[in-house]
């Protein structure tokens, strides 16, 4: 089977509820309220997928994806943003012993420019 | 851990000395207003990159606590980059509402006040009802600038309105130090900002030794850092070093991802094959990224593939604005998009490891209970950062 944009939209649907966020102030949010489990399930089901995705997604202009493709991308974001908390914080949400992280203001965090 | 030799540093800079310093500038009230004075606002500041405000008529506008200012930042139809205090001079009330990016559309910036128009190079262009006035001199009405120099792309200002050292002068040694970087190729930013509750010599500290690498970031570098530094320069207020890699450590699965699909990260070993960094910077192996820190508080880290910087704007004695930036070249593909969002990302949490201890510190030194602190060899920034201060206050 060519692994294409449908393809793996057929793989990861399961996540597009939880992590396809546009945002990065939402990516943030959403990994705070993870537990170690949700964090642990989404990074096992993305890691085995994540380079063919890329070569995949590499395909589109990063201002012109088309819907499912862009929602991939989110995907490969979020992953971006829980990946330390499984490979180096034991799963915690927060990042152990930081400053509190809500006071962090991502400039543009509320875009949805990719 | 590697164990630097002790005394390197206080060798090669034997006048900064090696005692205790003390803990009053800190947090006295009064020291902060010789600071205001004779530091902020005589020195110059960076406000801006020049990709801010990359098109004609762009501005930035950003609040300077310690002035009491807002200042606009504006790019004129001619190019030139010129700055304004944000008040109008009609009475005074801001120009631009709010803070943050815009452009002059129409060609010039509007106050909603009272429909007051000034061009990009500050002059009052058109009064409605100005035949109600009496002898209005729109010449004398311009925006009062402020003086306003680039250099690299990074847009500086001075308060003082007859600045004692052009900005080339000013940045001496360190200007040449840093300059050739590819500084403009970076032009995506990622920039995180936060008001501290702590004095801005207790936050630029933080970020001001190696020594920390180990416990802070126990969490986010693991195996990355060694707590030695490379190559100290003391040059006149401003100061640079290394900041090592340590040996070791594989990275795990998305890190690794990660760095295949990009070199922008400062966790990943660089390929010297296509050299950005200056001449004078990092031609040690072990070299990971530049600390250079341009007098009083803007702190610009270059490696191969990218830079990041902090700036520490006092609000008070007690209150600082940081903001943390994290410059990347645009991303070509999803590839490098997912890559600098992973970078972007573990940087942001070692910053999360790095401010955490500076609240904390601020409120402990307020107690009263210790008068002096204590340096190591490898804390010399620190001590030299203190000096300067001192030096300019007691001139």
């Amino acid at each position: 089977m060519t692994k294409n944009v449908d393809y793996y939209a057929a793989v990861l649907e399961p996540w597009f509820d939880r992590w396809d966020l546009m945002t990065q102030t939402e990516r943030e949010i959403q990994r705070r309220q993870s537990s170690a489990h949700q964090m642990q399930g989404f990074y096992d089901a993305m890691l085995p997928q994540l380079e063919g995705l890329i070569e995949v997604l590499n395909e589109f202009p990063l201002n012109d994806m088309p819907l499912h493709a862009r929602s991939l991308m989110n995907l490969t974001l979020s992953l971006a943003e829980i990946a330390p908390h499984v490979e180096f914080y034991d799963g915690a949400a927060g990042v152990p012993y930081a400053f509190e992280e809500e006071r962090f203001i991502a400039v543009r965090g509320d875009s949805a420019q990719l | 851990m590697n164990a630097p030799n002790p005394g390197n540093w206080a060798k090669k800079y034997p006048d900064l000395g090696t005692g205790p310093v003390p803990v009053a500038p800190y947090l006295s009230p009064d020291y902060f207003e010789q600071e205001r004075e004779k530091v902020f606002k005589k020195c110059w500041l960076k406000v801006a990159r020049v990709e801010e405000i990359a098109e004609s008529r762009d501005y930035k506008v950003l609040p300077f606590k310690f002035a009491d200012a807002e200042v606009i930042v504006i790019r004129g139809e001619d190019g030139e980059v010129r700055s304004f205090y944000n008040t109008c001079s009609h009475r005074g009330n801001k120009v631009v509402w709010q803070p943050g990016l815009g452009n002059a559309k129409g060609g010039g910036l509007q106050c909603r006040f009272h429909g007051w128009v000034y061009g990009t190079k500050g002059d009052l262009l058109s009064v409605p009802e100005e035949g109600a006035f009496f002898d209005l001199d729109k010449e004398s009405c311009a925006l009062t600038p402020i003086a306003t120099d680039v250099w690299e792309g990074f847009v500086f200002i001075n308060f003082d309105p007859k600045p004692k050292q052009t900005l080339k002068e000013y940045l001496g040694g360190m200007g040449e130090r840093l300059a050739g970087f590819p500084y403009e190729q970076f032009s995506e930013a990622h920039t995180y900002q936060t008001v501290l509750n702590c004095n801005w010599k207790v936050a630029q500290d933080a970020f001001s030794e190696a020594y920390h690498v180990t416990t802070i970031h126990a969490g986010t570098f693991p195996d990355g850092f060694s707590t030695e530094l490379l190559d100290v320069q003391l040059l006149g207020p401003h100061h640079s070093c290394g900041v090592c890699q340590a040996e070791g450590g594989t990275p795990p699965p998305v890190a690794a991802l990660s760095h295949q699909f990009s070199t922008a990260s400062i966790a990943k070993k660089q390929d010297d094959s296509k050299r950005m960094l200056p001449p004078l910077v990092g031609n040690d192996p072990r070299h990971a990224f530049e600390l250079a820190v341009i007098f009083p508080n803007y702190l610009v880290h270059i490696l191969e593939g990218m830079y990041f910087t902090h700036q520490f704007t006092p609000i008070d004695v007690d209150h600082t604005l940081w903001e943390g930036v994290q410059y990347f070249t645009p991303p070509q593909n999803a590839g490098e998009r997912f890559s600098h969002e992973y970078g972007q990302v573990l940087q942001r949490n070692a910053w999360l490891e790095d401010t955490a201890t500076m609240e904390d510190t601020h409120e402990a030194l307020k107690s009263g209970a210790k008068q002096q602190l204590y340096l190591q060899d490898g804390e010399i920034l620190i001590r030299h950062l203190l000096q300067a201060v001192d030096d300019i206050i007691n001139a």
